[in-house]
Order: structure tokens, then sequence, then C-alpha cells
């Protein structure tokens, strides 16, 4: 490749001081990079599956409520089998990869995030609503007068609660899924 | 690789390192962040590293790959990195040199990626293997973000 004008100014001897890392510092720093970071707070998550689905279930048959107990291992043992190909994707997202192949699979990671936040944020909202609402006490007691309402209630809260998840993700991941976007859309058109 | 090694490894590569990290950070904080960044990644995936690519290439990559995703501070587009850590020639070459830098940071974040690589004296084939793509697109891409710095450099930008 010949020499150019921008090559020789590039060249200039000395021109960044070497400045060294100081690897003490990197041996024991926590990651600032984007994946890392979503990875470990998934990995929370799933620490706090370990941490909670078996008091529930135990809560449940110790009130004798067998039947619930046994739905809240079957979505439990989901749940964290759930987690745990998540963590094993975003794992596979290494900073080595080619860079067009990182940007993408950044973006894919990022995209994921956002769809797992919002199914866990409508099955908490299902969760506290079934929790508090007297719609489930209707259903079992086969009173349907107040139901078209209550089932536009629902509706209404739902949407709510999708815009509050995108809200939140536009918020913090908002910025860096564009500028990603942006770069892999630059560097695949010429 | 070893702890000793691996220090070893990092001292010889701190000026590619450095130079690229100086491209994309805006302010000082951001280029020690950024260095930092991509020491840790290095580290973190040096046993994963096999061998089937270039220790350098893998250098680059890592180090591109946390320059264009780093979560970023507020930007300041184009504010020139002024520090002591950073220093350049103080004559008519360190000159040139910082407004190069200052040129780069015009560019899309990506098209810095392309030609900071071809500064690097980089092939067409080794920048399309470090980006993934082709070397024919790495070739018109080189051409035109040349056109466009040199542009930028001698005042039409």
């Amino acid at each position: 490749m010949e020499k150019d004008e921008l090559k020789d100014i590039w060249n200039v001897k000395g021109s960044v001081s070497e400045s060294e890392t100081d690897m003490e510092v990197i041996y024991s720093a926590k990651s600032n990079n984007l994946i890392d970071k979503i990875l470990n707070t998934i990995k929370f998550e799933q620490g706090m599956n370990y941490l909670i689905i078996p008091i529930v279930i135990i809560a449940f048959a110790f009130f004798k409520e067998y039947v619930w107990s046994l739905i809240a291992l079957i979505l439990g043992i989901g749940t964290i089998i759930y987690y745990k190909n998540m963590i094993t994707t975003l794992s596979r997202t290494e900073t080595s990869l080619s860079v067009l192949d990182y940007l993408e699979s950044s973006y894919q990671v990022i995209k994921r995030f956002r769809n797992h936040y919002l199914l866990i944020g409508i099955v908490m909202f299902f969760v506290g609503f079934s929790m508090t609402s007297s719609i489930i006490s209707d259903f079992t007691s086969g009173n349907f007068e107040n139901l078209p309402l209550s089932l536009l209630g629902i509706g209404a809260l739902i949407i709510l609660a999708i815009a509050i998840v995108y809200g939140i993700f536009h918020v913090m991941y908002g910025r860096n899924i564009k500028l990603l976007r942006r770069s892999i859309d630059e560097l695949k058109n010429t | 690789m070893g702890k000793e090694f691996f220090e070893k490894f990092i001292r010889d590569n701190q000026a590619i390192i450095n130079k690229i990290c100086r491209a994309y950070a805006n302010t000082h904080e951001e280029f020690q962040d950024y260095t930092q960044e991509v020491a840790l990644q290095l580290w973190n995936s040096h046993e994963r590293f096999k061998g089937n690519a270039q220790l350098s290439t893998w250098v680059y990559r890592v180090t591109l790959n946390v320059c264009l995703s780093q979560i970023r501070k507020k930007k300041v587009a184009t504010s020139p990195l002024i520090d002591h850590d950073i220093q350049v020639e103080e004559d008519a070459n360190g000159d040139r040199l910082a407004s190069l830098y200052v040129a780069l940071k015009k560019l899309k974040e990506s098209d810095r990626a392309i030609i900071l690589l071809y500064l690097e004296d980089k092939s067409y084939k080794e920048i399309a293997q470090i980006l993934g793509l082709t070397v024919s697109n790495v070739g018109v891409k080189v051409s035109r973000i040349k056109n466009e710095l040199k542009r930028i450099i001698h005042g039409k930008g």
C-alpha cells in the first residue's frame, strides 16, 4: 500500500504518549461494556429466581395449596430454563468477533433484552392484577355482569404497562440502540 | 497467557490501543474508560483466543468493538481531546497530527474505524477481516473516506 500524506501525519513518532494501563486495576475492574452490564443484570435476576421460586413453592405447600404449588413449580422451572438460555446466548457475544458481527450481535442482544423486560412487565402486571382484582372472584362466582368493562380496563392497563416498559428502556438504552443500528447500516452501505 | 506475559502484551500494544481510543474519546475520562475497558476485554477473552487470527487482528477488533459500543457520556461532538496524558509533539508535525484527530472526529464512527485501520497500514484484506466486510467494499470506502478526510483537513469540509 502506497505511503500517503495522511499516513505520514499519522505515523509521527511519539504521537500519543505511552500512558500505560494500570494492570492491577484491570484485574479487579468491573466491565463497563454494554453486553457485560446486561449479562450481569440477567445473572442477578437468575440468582433471585433461585432464591424466590423455592420460597413460593414451599409457601403454597405450607398453606396446603398444592395445585398452586405445582403451578409455581412448573412456571419456576420454565423461568429458570428461559434465563439459562438467555445467559448462554448473551455469553456468546464476545468483543473478539469481527466489528460488524459484534455490532449486529449487540443490537440483537439489546432487542432481546427489551422483549425480555416487556415479557416480565406483562407477567408482573398480571400477577399484581390477579392479586388485587375482583375479576377472578367474579369469574369463579359466575358473575359476568361487569366483565366487558373489566376486560376494557385490563386492555388499557396492558397498553400502559407496555408503554412504561418501552419508556424506561428508551431512557436506559435508546441512545445506544440507535448508535448501534446507525453504525451497522453505515458499515454495510458503501 | 500468564499475567506477566499479558502485561508485556498490553505494553507492546498500548500505543495502538491509545491511538484508536483517542480517535473515539471526547474527554480524558472517556479515553481512560476506553483504554481500561479494552485491556479488561482482552484479559477476559485471552483464554478463548485460539490463534486462528493474528494477535494484532484480535487487538484491533476488541479495541474498535469497545470504542463503537461503549456506553458513552453525553457526546460533545468533534471537541478535541486536550489532556496532559495525550501529548503530541510541540512542532508542526504535532499540529498536523492534532488537526488529523480533529478531522477524524468529524467522520462517521464506522468510517473512522475503516480509516484508522488504513492509517495503521493494514491491507484491505486485513481491514475486511477485522471489520467483517468484503475486500472490495473496503477498497471503495477507503478511497471515499480518504478524500473526505483530506477535504476536512484542508478546510473544505
